[in-house]
């Protein structure tokens, strides 16, 4: 099976890939990881990363590895447990999702400028990112920092990732 | 009095439980409840709930899904926020302390 995933490994930024060390093994877990969360939807965040690929498909994947990863930390393997656990676990360690969050949105906002010199704050990039407000709020209250958001310049950081998806 | 309606999912051994709600507030703006199993997801349904203006009763023609259900809806003697703090532990759906937010320059 890791062939599978060493194939896929080559779908996302190869730059990225290799600061994050991020390895086949890595994405078998977050496929997995993803089942657990989300079998029962029609397309799920992992059939969505692998879909797109890219830049953009790699930023779900740093999302979902440094949340998989933060779990571990806290001596936590999430998948050993079922969904149900899971909803419990997350809540508890709602900061592995922050952080996952964060480098995830750190990597778009690298991405972006390097891509198409467009630099926004990594706050407006988790806006601009999701279609409601619950991330951004999560993660402005978050002890991992204090983050500038920048209200005006929303639309335009959802442009820019529209670009980046090839839309 | 606030209404609300619960999403109900299968665990493993396909029993159903509780996973998020619906909650109608006085303006009549419908916002689903989500916590993290959901990821972006939850913002993807909330932006088509708003988008479809639908009412509390029909959101299935949003969210349709053989393996959720929706129950019928139900009212609470409570205001909204006290809704959302009684429902959302239970929902296992993060609480937010406080919100901090400052204009880049």
């Amino acid at each position: 099976m890791a062939d599978k995933y060493t194939e896929l490994l080559e779908r996302f930024d190869p730059i990225a890939i290799a600061r994050y060390q991020i390895t086949a093994k890595d994405l078998e877990s977050i496929e997995q990881y993803i089942e657990i969360l989300q079998s029962d939807f029609a397309q799920n965040v992992w059939q969505e990363a692998v879909q797109v690929g890219g830049e953009y498909g790699t930023s779900i994947i740093i999302h979902e590895v440094t949340q998989i990863r933060a779990l571990k930390q806290v001596g936590i393997d999430p998948l050993r447990y079922g969904l149900k656990d899971l909803q419990r676990i997350l809540d508890q360690h709602r900061d592995a999702h922050v952080s996952a969050l964060y480098e995830e949105h750190l990597y778009l906002q690298e991405v972006l400028t390097r891509k198409f010199g467009q630099r926004f704050q990594v706050a407006t990039l988790v806006r601009a990112n999701q279609l409601d407000d619950t991330d951004l709020n999560r993660f402005l209250e978050s002890a991992i920092g204090i983050f500038l958001f920048e209200e005006d310049r929303v639309e335009q950081a959802r442009q820019a990732l529209e670009r980046l998806k090839g839309r | 009095m606030i209404r609300i309606r619960r999403l109900q999912r299968q665990d493993e051994d396909g029993k159903w439980f509780d996973d998020s709600y619906a909650i109608q507030a006085s303006d009549g703006k419908v916002t689903c409840r989500y916590n993290l199993t959901w990821e972006y997801l939850g913002g993807r349904l909330n932006y088509q709930i708003q988008q479809s203006g639908l009412p509390l009763e029909e959101l299935e023609q949003v969210f349709d899904n053989p393996r959720m259900r929706w129950l019928p809806v139900e009212t609470l003697d409570m205001s909204f926020e006290q809704a959302t703090e009684f429902l959302d532990p239970q929902f296992h759906i993060p609480r937010l302390k406080k919100r901090v937010t400052l204009q880049a320059a």
